[in-house]
Order: structure tokens, then C-alpha cells, then sequence
């Protein structure tokens, strides 16, 4: 059986098994409640798992090449999550690689699945291709999320832990009273 | 067929504990140390801000000291499990609550996924059953007959330094909203745990800077930035600049620390220097303009957010008894209160018992409408909200809602107002009144189940931008669901840390997606006498049809 045929095919079970797998990256009673629930709001990680992987599944089997720009659209709300957990960059990209493993030991244990050496190579090929995209979309990710850092810095947060707190006023030797500069700010440049 | 060397190798690097993909625990939760990394931990509280809280409240803050959270030496006293256990004892003694909560869990699980530290990490040390178990087992240890003659089969296990770690990692992973008590058949609030946590944590010097340099601030000179009384009037009145040039309106009447107005204003004292909370404080300022309400500023409390909650108990009854002392000196009727999150979970819950009644002041009773806010008898503080909702009820307000129509709104129910007082429908109602484009999140996101912003408590700092990102998760997933589904650009709040949080979340997760105060969108739409026609909103952005 061709594999793109296999895939479609048997679509259910092995985007199931994918899931599971990459909700495995999670700690075991943290994944059984984002494998259960399905409230989309009482469950982010879980949802937006599901949803990326099935729309991804479906881009990526239906038929032509995947569009990156639609890859990206429907994976981007995942990255993001994935890029500002625990995880190292690496595991957290870690999502497409699973589909692979998923996908060889399913044909392994499919008897009359034998797909032909080229049908690997396009696949792996294909997702070779969506892996590199998603660590780009992870760099962004992380890039974003120092823009917000920079952003709160310069927006005058920085303050508190710039500035010296005026109780360094009341330090033994009285005298620094003097060299301390008081604080001084205008709301022109809080803005 | 498949290259088996790399699928096992695949296998390896997402399922077991390695260096590639961070530890996946193995082993029962408390085998698992918690591991300090640099964006996972609060910078720990500088030695001069420790010393100073030391002179006004000993014995409270452990010995100030230069510590390393990644290090294995804390540099804790030698006594330190006997400082902790004698607190333990000492708190179980003071506060039954504590001792209730300790006992009467069932560990039911109801609380397990309500948690958005959880929902946001997968960590299960982040479920509020098994975070308040951090402090459970030490309880159980010392304090009761099973854990004393069963240990670990009971479920106790002695204070060591790993289970320190664990409370400084999972106790600052807490931000005392109490959405898991929502959902608790016992009521258990998980916040109060907290709270005794960092209690018993600072006792042993164990404590973050951001959370104690602002409590000194604002014991020191009034507001959390330790901004000084002139340099606090002068941002302020470089506002009325800005209300001129989008009203036309020049306002007279902002003033400070004026002795015999019928009302002190005490608001958060971001509302003054930060962006977008300016814009709430200019809302303020045209509603009091607009009624011609008699109040005034004070510098010495410039502060309504209150720090101590965050530390210790004694430190919260001294920032919040100083509101008390302000409005006494000033001879004032009654309070006021802004747009504030932990201000308002002290007044509400904590105020009467430690600084209460406030029987030198008035009952509240609005000036404009003649409304007795019964509900404030004993602290005799009104929450704008609500005075503003009763002024629009009253129909003292006018009102052009069409002035907002270039935002489309939101509101995010700040956790201390919601489910710390029970505000939930007066800032809907003035929302209703100011604005024609309103869209309420999801049910399960709102109102008492509403979703943390993800950086309260003393954790919206800088280092840990990963982690509130990750907090803040669920409420930024149920936005971007009223983003896409209705174009929500503007989310509204009543809280200055939401203010300044969910600005750096929307923009790490909901780009296009601004935040503002809800005094904001009441400026917005108040028809000032004198005022030029309107081109643009507070911020100058243009009105709708008023695009260039």
C-alpha cells in the first residue's frame, strides 16, 4: 500500500497515537487530564495539541506539498506554547520528529503495509522540511517573548529593581543620606 | 523498514529524564527536587531592603544576607527546621483556618486542572492539592499521631532543605487567586496556605526582592516605586496636559494631601507613571471633575497596593493601617478606592480584623446621589466601581458610549476584586454604559472562575517572564478566543498588576490586543461642559469616523 494512502486511510489511529505521544512530553498525571478533558478553556495545552496536530496531520497528507504559510498558521498557537515551557528547544520541536516513530511503528506491526523506499523518502522529506519551519517559528516565539520582556523594561517596571529603595537612606553611616540621588521621574518618559 | 536505533533514540529523548529535554519525573512526586534555573526563580531580596524591614518589624524577615537560590548554601541559620516548625506551631495555634485546611482535605482532586500555573506548566506540583501537600507533609510529621508513628506511610515526611526548595520553587509559583477554592467541596482556600508559606519562608530569610523592595517603598515613602511626595504630584499633573490636549478641557481639580475634603482617593500608584495605567487615572480624574466630587491625593499613602500581603501578616496590617491614619490625619469622611487588585483583597478580607472598625470615619454615602454604601459600614472604603455604577444608575452621568466605538472590549475579572469581594457585575454595568462593542469571554473564564492574569502576587518581575507566560496561559487562550471570534482589540480590567501584566501577555500571545482600566472607558465616553469636539481618545488615538 502506498504510504500517503496508509496515512489517510488510517488517519484515526495514528494521529491518536501521535497525540498521545507528544502529550507524553508532559508528566504522566499531567497528561491524563490534557489527554481527558476537552473543554478547550479548562485545557489549553490539550486543546491547542489536538488541534494543531489533526490540522497539521490534514495539511500535510492531503494530497500536494504543504503551504508553508498555512503550516505555520496552523501550528503557531502550539509553538508558542510549547516555546516558553520547560523544555529544551529541542523538545519542544520535539512534536514533528514523534510523527515519524509514530508512523514506522505502525507500518511495522501493519502486515501488508510494505510502503516503497521513495514513499519514505518523500514523507521523512516533508517533514524534515516542517521541522526546520517549526524551530524557525520557535526563534520567533522566543524573540517575542524578549520584545514583551523589553517592552515592560523600558515601559518603567525596570524601576524597582534599578533604582535604590529610599530605606537605603537608613544604612548605618548616616552620611550616605547626602549621595543618595532621589528619585526623579517624569511621566514623559514613562511613556 | 524504520531505522530502530532512531526511533529508540527518539523515544529516549522526549520520554526520559535527560539533559535534552529537561527531567520527566519517574519517580513518586516528592523523590523529584525541585532544580533552580535562571528564569524559573525571583531574584532573592537585597541585603540593605531585608535590613530595613528588620528595623521596623524584627524577627519577621530572617538575617539579612547576600544568598544564592541556585546554590546549595542558602546561608540559613543553623536552627532554620526549628525556626520553621515553631512557626508552623505558632501559626496552627493563631489562625484556625490553617489548621482546618491542614486536616480536612480529602484530596478529592476537584482542584487537580483549576489551577493556571498547572494548566500552563503540566507541573503536577502546581495542582493546588498537591502544592498545599508540599506543606501538608511537614504538618503531618511533627503534628499529628499518624505522621509521628507511620512517617512516609502517612504521608509525612520531615522539613529538610529539599522540601524548602520546593516550597520556594511551588509557593512563588502561587498567586493566591483562589480559583482552586472555587472549585473545593471543603472550601479549602489554597491562598491562605501560600501565605503561611511565605510566612515560614521569610522567617528563615528565604524571600524575593521584588516583593520586599516594594513593601519598603511604600512603608518608606508611600508607593511601591519609592517615588517621593513632589515627584508623585508632578507626574500626576503632567497628566492634565494630556486630558487638555484629547478633551480640551483644562481640569482644576486634582490636589494633594488637602485636610477636610469629604473623600480620600487611594488608587495604585502605577495609575500615576505607567503606561496604560495613566490612561485610568485620567478616567478618574474626569469623573471627579465631572461630578464635582470633593476630594483629595495623598502622598504619604500613594500606595493602594498593599505588599505585605505577599510577605507577612504584620507588614500587611502596617501598609494597610497607614490608608487608616491618612484619612484620620486629613479629617476625611470616608474612602475611596481605585482600580486595585491586593488592595482590595486586604480591605475585604483582612481590614476589620486588623486595623477595624474604622470608627472615626463616616458611613460612605455618595455626595452626588445620596447612595449609603451599607456594605463599607466597617471600613468605610467604596470601590470606585461601585460608586461610579451607582452614579450611572442614578443618572448622573452623561454619557457618549459612541466614543469607544473604535475599541471592541472585553473584561477580565482581576481575582482579588471577583473572587476576593464579590465585584462582578458593577464593572459589566459601567462597561454596558460606556461602550457600545462588549464581548464576554467564555463562562468557565469569568467572573468567580475567572483566570488569573498570571503574574500577581509579587510575580510580575522581569526574570521570570517564562513562568507568568506560562501562568498566564489560560486567560490569554480565552481571549484569543473573543479575538478571533468577535475582534476583541481592547481587554479591560480593574486592577493595575493586570494592567501592567496582561500588556506583556496579550503581547507574547494576542498581539493587537491592548489593555486598559475600565475608569479609561468611562473617560472615554464623559461629556465634560467646555469640551472641544473629540477627535481622539485618551491615548489620541482617533475615534471612530475621526480617522485621518
Amino acid at each position: 500500500m502506498a504510504l500517503a494512502h496508509l496515512l489517510q486511510e488510517n488517519k484515526g489511529e495514528i494521529l491518536e497515537k501521535w497525540i498521545s505521544r507528544v502529550l507524553a512530553s508532559y508528566p504522566d498525571d499531567a497528561a491524563m487530564i490534557f489527554q481527558r478533558e476537552k473543554d478547550r478553556f479548562a485545557n489549553p495545552i490539550g486543546y491547542n495539541t489536538r488541534h494543531a496536530l489533526t490540522a497539521l496531520y490534514d495539511l500535510l497528507f492531503s494530497g500536494d506539498q504543504p503551504d508553508p504559510a498555512k503550516v505555520a498558521a496552523v501550528v503557531e498557537d502550539f509553538v508558542k506554547i510549547r516555546a516558553v515551557q520547560t523544555f529544551t528547544p529541542a523538545a519542544a520541536v520535539a512534536f514533528v520528529r514523534d510523527l515519524k516513530v509514530v508512523v514506522r511503528e505502525y507500518c511495522r506491526k501493519q502486515k501488508d503495509a510494505a510502503p516503497a523506499l521513495a514513499d519514505w523518502h518523500r514523507f521523512e522529506d516533508t517533514l524534515d522540511a516542517v521541522s526546520d519551519q517549526v524551530f524557525d517559528l520557535y526563534m520567533a516565539c522566543r524573540e517575542r517573548l524578549y520584545k514583551a520582556r523589553l517592552h515592560e523594561i523600558s515601559h518603567m517596571n525596570h524601576m524597582l529593581t534599578q533604582h535604590g529603595c529610599p530605606s537605603s537612606l537608613l544604612d548605618a553611616d548616616q552620611s550616605a543620606k547626602t549621595a543618595v540621588n532621589p528619585i526623579h521621574i517624569h511621566s514623559n518618559e514613562a511613556r | 523498514m524504520a531505522d530502530t536505533k532512531v526511533a529508540e533514540m527518539s523515544v529516549k529523548v522526549v520520554k526520559e529524564p535527560s539533559l535534552m529535554t529537561g527531567a520527566i519525573p519517574t519517580q513518586d512526586w516528592w523523590d523529584v527536587e525541585a532544580v533552580f534555573k535562571p528564569g524559573n526563580y525571583c531574584y532573592p531580596g537585597k541585603k540593605s531592603i531585608v535590613e530595613y524591614h528588620n528595623q521596623n518589624l524584627p524577627g519577621i524577615f530572617g538575617e539579612a544576607r547576600e544568598w544564592d537560590v541556585e546554590s546549595d548554601d542558602w546561608k540559613l541559620p543553623d536552627n532554620w527546621k526549628e525556626i520553621i516548625i515553631n512557626g508552623i506551631k505558632e501559626r496552627l495555634d493563631k489562625f484556625r483556618s490553617l489548621k482546618i485546611f491542614m486536616d480536612c482535605c480529602v484530596r478529592c482532586g476537584a482542584c487537580a486542572d483549576k489551577c493556571h500555573f498547572f494548566l500552563g506548566t503540566g507541573d503536577p506540583k502546581n495542582m493546588p492539592v498537591l502544592r498545599a501537600e508540599l506543606f501538608r507533609s511537614v504538618y503531618r510529621n511533627d503534628f499529628t499521631l499518624a505522621g509521628k508513628l507511620l512517617g512516609e506511610i502517612a504521608g509525612a515526611r520531615p522539613m529538610t532543605f529539599k522540601v524548602l526548595k520546593e516550597w520556594f520553587m511551588y509557593f512563588y509559583q502561587c498567586t493566591e487567586c483562589r480559583r482552586c477554592s472555587v472549585f473545593c467541596p471543603y472550601g479549602i482556600d489554597t491562598a491562605e496556605v501560600t501565605m503561611m508559606a511565605r510566612e515560614l519562608l521569610h522567617l528563615v530569610g528565604v524571600n524575593t526582592n521584588w516583593i520586599l523592595e516594594p513593601a519598603a517603598n511604600s512603608n518608606r515613602t508611600g508607593n511601591h516605586l519609592g517615588l517621593q511626595p513632589h515627584t508623585f504630584k508632578e507626574n500626576a499633573e503632567f497628566l492634565l496636559d494630556d486630558i487638555e490636549e484629547a478633551t480640551g478641557v483644562r481640569l482644576q481639580n486634582l490636589n494633594f494631601n488637602r485636610k477636610g475634603a469629604e473623600v480620600l482617593f487611594i488608587f495604585p500608584s502605577a495609575d500615576v507613571f505607567a503606561d496604560p495605567g495613566i490612561f485610568t487615572f485620567m478616567g478618574y480624574l474626569l469623573l471627579f471633575e465631572h461630578i464635582g466630587l470633593d476630594y483629595t491625593i495623598s502622598t504619604y499613602t500613594s500606595e493602594g497596593g498593599n505588599f505585605g500581603l505577599f510577605t507577612h501578616n504584620s507588614l500587611m496590617k502596617k501598609l494597610n493601617g497607614k490608608m487608616y491614619a491618612e484619612a484620620k490625619r486629613l479629617g476625611v469622611k470616608w474612602i475611596l478606592g481605585g482600580e486595585c487588585g491586593h488592595m482590595w483583597r486586604v480591605l475585604h478580607q483582612y481590614m476589620d480584623t486588623m486595623n477595624g472598625p474604622a470608627d472615626f470615619l463616616e458611613m460612605p454615602k455618595s455626595p452626588i446621589t445620596g447612595t449609603v454604601f451599607e456594605n463599607a459600614a466597617s471600613t468605610k472604603m467604596v470601590h470606585i466601581s461601585e460608586f461610579t455604577a451607582d452614579l450611572i444608575k442614578n443618572g448622573k452621568l452623561k454619557l457618549d458610549k459612541s466614543r469607544n466605538d473604535h475599541q471592541v472590549v472585553t473584561y477580565h475579572d482581576s481575582c482579588n476584586t471577583a473572587r476576593g469581594m464579590g465585584l462582578l457585575d458593577e464593572p459589566r454595568y459601567i462597561l454596558q454604559h460606556a461602550c457600545n462593542n462588549f464581548h464576554e469571554m467564555p463562562e468557565n473564564t469569568i467572573r468567580e472562575k475567572t483566570f488569573c492574569c498570571g503574574s500577581g502576587t509579587g510575580l510580575n518581575t522581569g526574570e521570570i517572564m517564562d513562568l507568568r507566560m506560562r501562568g498566564g496561559l489560560p486567560r490569554a487562550n480565552a481571549v484569543k478566543y473573543v479575538q478571533e471570534r468577535y475582534g476583541v482589540n481592547l481587554l479591560s480590567c480593574i486592577c493595575a498588576i493586570d494592567r501592567a501584566t496582561l500588556l506583556a501577555s496579550m503581547q507574547y500571545w494576542n498581539p493587537g490586543v491592548e489593555v486598559c482600566g475600565v475608569s479609561e472607558l468611562l473617560g472615554n465616553a464623559l461629556i465634560m461642559d467646555g469640551e472641544k469636539e473629540r477627535e481622539t481618545d485618551l491615548r489620541g488615538n482617533p475615534l471612530a469616523g475621526k480617522e485621518e
